[in-house]
């Protein structure tokens, strides 16, 4: 390895190494989910069974040495569903958060900026989606836009882009009355350009922290929407729908619904307790504590 | 004070007429045609012309949303395509059920996760503290279904001490008929002195409670710790330490009291995920609320049933959200003045 990426590469790991010896929980749970991007990411060359195989001969099958997991009831093997699902949910998370924030930022950018009846109207809109308890606007938009995981996905990000929205407007806000927009606005750059060079750049920080805390919302969310029959269809293998259609046999053969349960489970508290640690590392508020 | 809440009111009402319009747009956007579901798989073009009619789907959607809002002005939520009930009587007679489980299991989160937020911040840093930090990672991390086919597994399938699904055995109901009062079971049948319907709906209501309770006590928890940690070092507790205070003095009074009024928007905030919870808990529990009949109506493209119970728990939604902004002006001297 040549030496100039080493000593990029060996303060990083010292730092890194630091961290984990103060914070064992939150290093366990960073490697635990850094395994299960590992396994999202590896899935095709692990030489696993086709997680779609139906196979009536082996339904059913207890966990044993050939079927880690055991099967389901269509005999398709519970591990392979388990890998190609962490696909699935981390895949499903990135995309709900990212079309989330791309419908929110720029309506709370043009809200906060243009400010007046444009931000009126807009965040009145917003109002109209924050007015659904959470589940109920995506279950209904989810039936409307018809099954299927993409759809899925768009009817969580259209029911939690006003969140976005409203966090982009209100720092927008304070952001446009800094010196340095003011001194553009004096020497008479145009609005747009102050807009999308100066306020935006610089009013993404607490975007990014949101969609880190949704990640793990996004999987449950998703999850749930593929539980009820809104979501994921086959043959898409995803974790949810894979509880979902243990639910008439779980009783007598609990691995089929105690592992892809499982997995939602310890990703998304896997990736609830990293995204809190490395915020609490980033706030220089709350500091080391003695 | 007056002003600033009917002027709420008013807003409230405008978000309503917001969430009826767009619902109703949306719905007459739906890929599927809700003439098809009524006239069964291969009808005539004739058939479809005159059931469009008869519904009103030939006019313009404006003119259509129109006649909803002439209706709904009415009280007139109009007729389920799939029971033929008006859905209004139909939401009147789940909400109930829906009410006895959320309130319950809103009023255990409380009741457990304040003293345990207090328990783990005077133990700050302590087993204690650790162990109630567990659980409200876990409490949010874990997928609501999963939680109840969990709780099914253990207490009906391998201990067999408590019912799978229901809100109270048919043959209890039979042999001990439940007079209507409140709509909770559990209340009715206690006034009428039915100790056997009690038990069974009691039985019943354990698991879902549960299930719906977990991730709002763990986020309650984790609330009234930190909210704790942080009035605990301030200057007035340390003086009523130093002059002798007694801890549960200063715990459940002195410190409690400053943290009740930001506490009361994170129940308010876990009382809107219970109301979205309820949906996934109900249909896993097989219970008779509105939650279940979200997923019913949806399911089966039931588009007046949707509409009519979206607007419904939307609007309990935003009512509740309203009552909450006005137990500020009560608790908190400092708006009020």
């Amino acid at each position: 390895m040549p030496s100039s990426t080493t000593s990029h590469l060996v303060p990083w790991l010292a730092r890194y190494i630091a961290w984990s010896r103060r914070n064992i929980f939150a290093a366990a749970c960073a490697t635990g989910f850094g395994l299960i991007v590992l396994m999202a990411l590896l899935a095709p060359f692990l030489g696993l069974a086709d997680p779609t195989q139906i196979d009536f001969s082996s339904k059913l099958l207890r966990p044993s040495s050939t079927h880690w997991f055991g099967t389901d009831g269509l005999g398709r093997d519970i591990f392979s569903g388990v890998v190609y699902g962490a696909r699935v949910s981390l895949l499903v998370a990135i995309g709900v958060v990212t079309i989330a924030a791309s419908i929110g930022i720029p309506i709370g950018l043009v809200a906060g900026y243009a400010g007046g009846w444009i931000d009126t109207t807009l965040m009145r809109i917003s109002d109209v989606f924050l007015a659904f308890p959470p589940l109920l606007l995506p279950i209904t938009l989810a039936a409307l836009l018809g099954p299927g995981l993409l759809n899925a996905m768009c009817a969580v990000a259209i029911s939690w882009f006003p969140w976005y929205a409203r966090i982009v407007r209100s720092t927008v806000l304070t952001v446009r009355s800094d010196l340095y927009v003011q001194s553009a606005r004096a020497i008479g750059t145009n609005p747009s350009s102050i807009a999308l060079r100066h306020v935006l750049p610089n009013s993404l920080s607490p975007v990014v922290v949101q969609a880190s805390l949704d990640f793990g919302f996004a999987i449950l969310t998703t999850a749930s929407l593929s539980f009820i029959g809104m979501g994921a269809v086959p043959p898409t293998v995803e974790w949810g729908l894979m509880v979902a259609s243990s639910r008439s046999v779980f009783l007598e053969y609990w691995w089929t619904a105690m592992f892809p349960g499982l997995a939602i489970f310890l990703t998304v508290f896997f990736a609830n307790v990293v995204v809190d640690g490395v915020r609490d590392s980033l706030d220089p508020k709350l500091g080391r504590q003695p | 004070m007056l002003s600033y809440f009917s002027r709420r009111l008013a807003m409230m009402g405008l978000i309503v007429l917001g969430v009826a319009t767009f619902t109703f747009v949306l719905s007459r956007a739906l890929p599927s045609s809700p003439v098809e579901m009524m006239l069964g798989s291969k009808p005539s073009a004739d058939q479809i012309q005159r059931a469009k009619e008869e519904l009103g789907l030939d006019r313009p959607v404006v003119e259509q949303l129109g006649r909803y809002f002439f209706q709904l002005a009415q009280g007139r939520f109009g007729t389920s395509m799939r029971t033929g009930q008006p859905v209004i009587k139909e939401i009147g007679q789940r909400l109930s059920a829906t009410a006895e489980l959320v309130t319950l299991s809103l009023f255990l989160a409380v009741v457990l996760g304040l003293p345990l937020g207090i328990l783990a911040a005077a133990k700050r840093n302590r087993w204690a503290d650790h162990l109630t930090r567990v659980l409200a990672v876990s409490g949010v991390a874990v997928p609501v279904f999963f939680l109840g086919i969990l709780l099914q597994m253990v207490f009906y399938g391998w201990l067999g001490w408590l019912p799978l699904q229901g809100r109270i055995d048919s043959n209890v109901m039979l042999d001990h008929p439940v007079p209507v009062a409140t709509g909770f079971l559990l209340i009715d049948s206690l006034m009428d002195g039915n100790t056997a319907a009690f038990k069974s709906a009691l039985t019943h209501l354990a698991l879902p409670t549960i299930t719906l309770l977990l991730a709002s006590l763990a986020t309650i928890l984790r609330a009234t710790r930190n909210l704790m940690i942080d009035v605990l070092a301030t200057d007035y507790i340390r003086t009523a330490r130093a002059y002798g205070a007694n801890r549960r003095k200063t715990y459940f009074l002195l410190a409690l009291k400053p943290t009740l009024v930001p506490l009361l928007t994170i129940i308010g905030l876990t009382y809107g995920f219970m109301l979205g919870g309820s949906v996934i808990t109900e249909v896993l529990f097989d219970w008779p609320g509105i939650g279940a009949f979200v997923v019913e109506s949806v399911v089966t493209n039931d588009f007046p049933a949707v509409l009519g119970v979206t607007l419904v728990i939307s609007t309990l939604y935003l009512s509740i959200n309203l009552i909450i902004d006005m137990l500020y002006f009560f608790l908190d001297p400092r708006i009020s003045n």
